[in-house]
């Protein structure tokens, strides 16, 4: 899974009037050329679930609000998803509660909700930074796994 | 190796019947109209004068009639007229006649065929000498025999029963539950039940004005199996996107709510009921096709229109996190993990998903499907249905739908094809989901066509088995769906299966009389 540079998402919302001011670049539209080699079919399934799928530029253009974009990544298959600063983490059964939030807040990380099946934890914090803390986690003995929380397009069969 | 829970049941139901030890029929013949339109208006004095005067039995060996006692004390005044239709009366018949053999019996002008009669759930069960006996699939010819010879048994001819059920006669005389309750402690033997004669009404059809356009109902032998089962009660969870919780054919039972996600996409908030609800066509036809109400003077009915319809809502943008969707199915199968209540479903479905070739699942989901399959309907595990990709791949790409505990499910057409939807080793089988006539969102209904709509009907017929076996673990009857599916097309099924159809086409009737008969 690799995250792509050339743009990042706002979801739908507030954001998307706050994209377009102070002379930042709007939104991709229908018929604008996709930067890179992304999927088309999965960009508009984002756009359509009303996603604002914005050129990444330096810096904080003026007028953005940086905290409202998310990055993109792509799959080993094309597919297309939106990386929340969330992650689905397994520990080592033996864990207190307490152990947990200690090793979550070492790594800037708290739980968020247990998920009541599979011994699962939702994290939260890890900002734009999911995909690298979920790689930390992993390399850790007390993790069993740990994954990022993924937008994907989900359509109906 | 033979399942013994399936000889449990069996013991456990023929122990529990219970006797009517000085109650006799008469023979069928000429229907007792009278009798029937008496019991039906309550009047029960008068059906017993009735049942007096139309016996064909002697009056000197009938003490009296039965009619009001099974009709008024019991309840069973729908059996007892549809048994007096078919010239059935019940009395009590003086000692000796009681004493006497069938043959003799007959004789006298009773009926020669039944020697007891029994109730069990409700149900009036005749006793005949005939038994029906499961035999493990591995089981010798030479040695299903010898069991049968050895239990004095006259193997009858069983065109018509399940694969694997033989019919016979008791030549003994020992009574065919007793019979019965010995052959369980045959090992090879799976089941063994008596071949009781009891009221099945007529063919169950639905008058909805729009039945008749439901094409699939035919196609799976619905009808067939609305005489045997509706469903009652079985609690079917439909996980979709939206539903339009006020269409008129249409009824949500507690349960139901929605992923509501939050706004930093994170997370998700579970909302309980349908306040609020988002609405969907798809998930309106889903949710429709499991349980359309049936008898409303709207619409069409679904498959298992007793059943009781969870609608879950999540994703509802299209777009979403299968942690979300996880949390979705987990629920369903245990609402106290979202702190609710209610019971949870017996049968889960869901028809999301992307129609490419690839779809890789997330850890989280697989071990949310595992929980559904295991630990649902307190650990009898919950069968958990999903919508193979409508596109022409193999659904081995589908890391959801390949899954050892997801029961993929293809779509068949009218014409009993299969529909160019996914294929290969890991399709279930094909149910039918092209052009088919289910509620739409707009509040009417409307033809629908995808394997969205294929899941659901299997999950409606998984209800129906339910509700003749409640004991059947999510493995039971997965086997047995497979094993009653009709072998449709032309593609030769090689083991049971072929990578277009998988086990062939799903049969409504031949899924719940498996499920009856518990093979």
């Amino acid at each position: 899974m690799e995250i792509v540079n050339d743009v990042h998402v706002s979801p739908p919302g507030p954001a998307h009037s706050a994209d377009t001011s102070g002379g930042a670049p709007g939104p991709l539209t229908p018929g604008s050329p996709l930067p890179g080699n992304l999927p088309a079919g999965s960009l508009q399934s984002l756009v359509d679930s009303g996603w604002a799928v914005v050129p990444h530029v330096a810096g904080a253009p003026q007028g953005r609000d940086e905290d409202a974009f998310l990055p993109l990544a792509t799959g080993e298959h094309g597919g297309l998803f939106v990386v929340t600063g969330a992650l689905t983490v397994q520990f080592d059964a033996h864990l207190s509660e307490d152990d947990i939030a200690r090793l979550l807040a070492d790594h800037g990380l708290h739980v968020r909700r247990k998920l009541g099946f599979g011994g699962l934890y939702l994290v939260s914090g890890a900002g734009d930074q999911a995909l690298a803390k979920a790689m930390d986690l992993n390399g850790l003995d007390q993790v069993s796994f740990a994954e990022p929380v993924l937008v994907e397009p989900l359509g109906a069969r | 190796m033979v399942s013994q829970s399936n000889k449990e049941r069996t013991f456990a139901r023929l122990s529990r019947l219970e006797a009517l030890p000085d109650i006799l029929p008469s023979q069928p013949g000429v229907p007792r109209v009278d009798v029937s339109v008496a019991v039906r208006s309550g009047a029960f004095a008068s059906s017993d004068a009735q049942t007096r005067a139309r016996l064909d039995v002697p009056a000197e060996d009938v003490f009296a009639s039965a009619t009001s006692f099974l009709s008024r004390t019991c309840g069973y005044e729908d059996q007892v007229a549809r048994f007096a239709e078919a010239g059935m009366l019940f009395f009590y018949p003086r000692r000796d006649l009681l004493d006497a053999s069938l043959d003799e019996r007959r004789a006298r002008g009773g009926n020669g065929a039944v020697s007891r009669v029994f109730v069990d759930d409700g149900r009036l069960l005749l006793e005949t000498g005939r038994v029906l006996i499961g035999f493990d699939p591995e089981t010798r010819e030479a040695d299903r025999k010898l069991i049968m010879d050895r239990a004095g048994l006259l193997e009858l001819a069983g065109s018509g029963l399940p694969q694997g059920v033989w019919r016979a006669l008791v030549l003994d005389g020992t009574p065919a539950v007793e019979k019965c309750l010995n052959l369980l402690d045959e090992n090879k033997v799976t089941f063994a039940e008596p071949d009781f004669i009891e009221q099945v009404g007529g063919r169950l059809t639905p008058d909805d004005p729009l039945f008749t356009q439901q094409w699939h109902h035919k196609a799976i032998d619905c009808e067939a199996a609305w005489d045997m089962s509706l469903g009652t009660d079985v609690r079917v969870a439909m996980i979709d996107n939206g539903f339009k919780t006020d269409h008129g054919d249409l009824a949500f039972a507690a349960g139901s709510g929605f992923f509501r996600t939050t706004s930093d996409f994170q997370d998700a908030d579970f909302v309980p009921g349908t306040l609020g609800m988002p609405e969907g066509d798809h998930g309106t036809a889903t949710a429709g096709m499991i349980a359309a109400i049936k008898g409303n003077g709207f619409g069409g009915c679904g498959v298992a229109f007793e059943s009781k319809l969870m609608g879950i809502s999540c994703l509802n943008d299209q777009v979403g996190t299968q942690s979300t969707l996880g949390r979705a199915i987990a629920y369903a199968a245990r609402p106290d993990l979202e702190g609710r209540a209610e019971a949870g479903a017996d049968v889960i479905c869901c028809s999301l998903g992307p129609d490419g070739a690839v779809w890789r699942m997330s850890e989280t989901l697989r071990l949310a499907i595992e929980f559904a399959a295991t630990q649902g309907r307190g650990g009898l595990g919950c069968p958990v249905f999903w919508a193979s990709t409508n596109g022409n791949y193999p659904i081995g790409a589908d890391e959801v739908c390949s899954h050892p505990d997801t029961i993929a499910i293809g779509r068949s057409t009218e014409a009993d094809t299969d529909d160019s939807s996914g294929y290969g080793r890991e399709l279930e089988f094909l149910a039918t989901g092209a052009r088919v006539r289910l509620p739409s969102g707009n509040g009417g209904y409307g033809f629908k066509h995808g394997t969205s709509f294929a899941a659901p009907c299997a999950a409606g017929v998984a209800a129906l088995m339910l509700s003749v076996n409640s004991q059947l673990t999510a493995r039971e009857l997965r086997q047995m769906m497979r094993n009653s599916c009709d072998k449709i097309g032309t593609l030769p099924y090689i083991l049971g299966r072929n990578a277009r159809f998988g086990w062939g086409r799903i049969s409504a009737r031949r899924a719940v009389e498996a499920a009856r008969a518990g093979v």
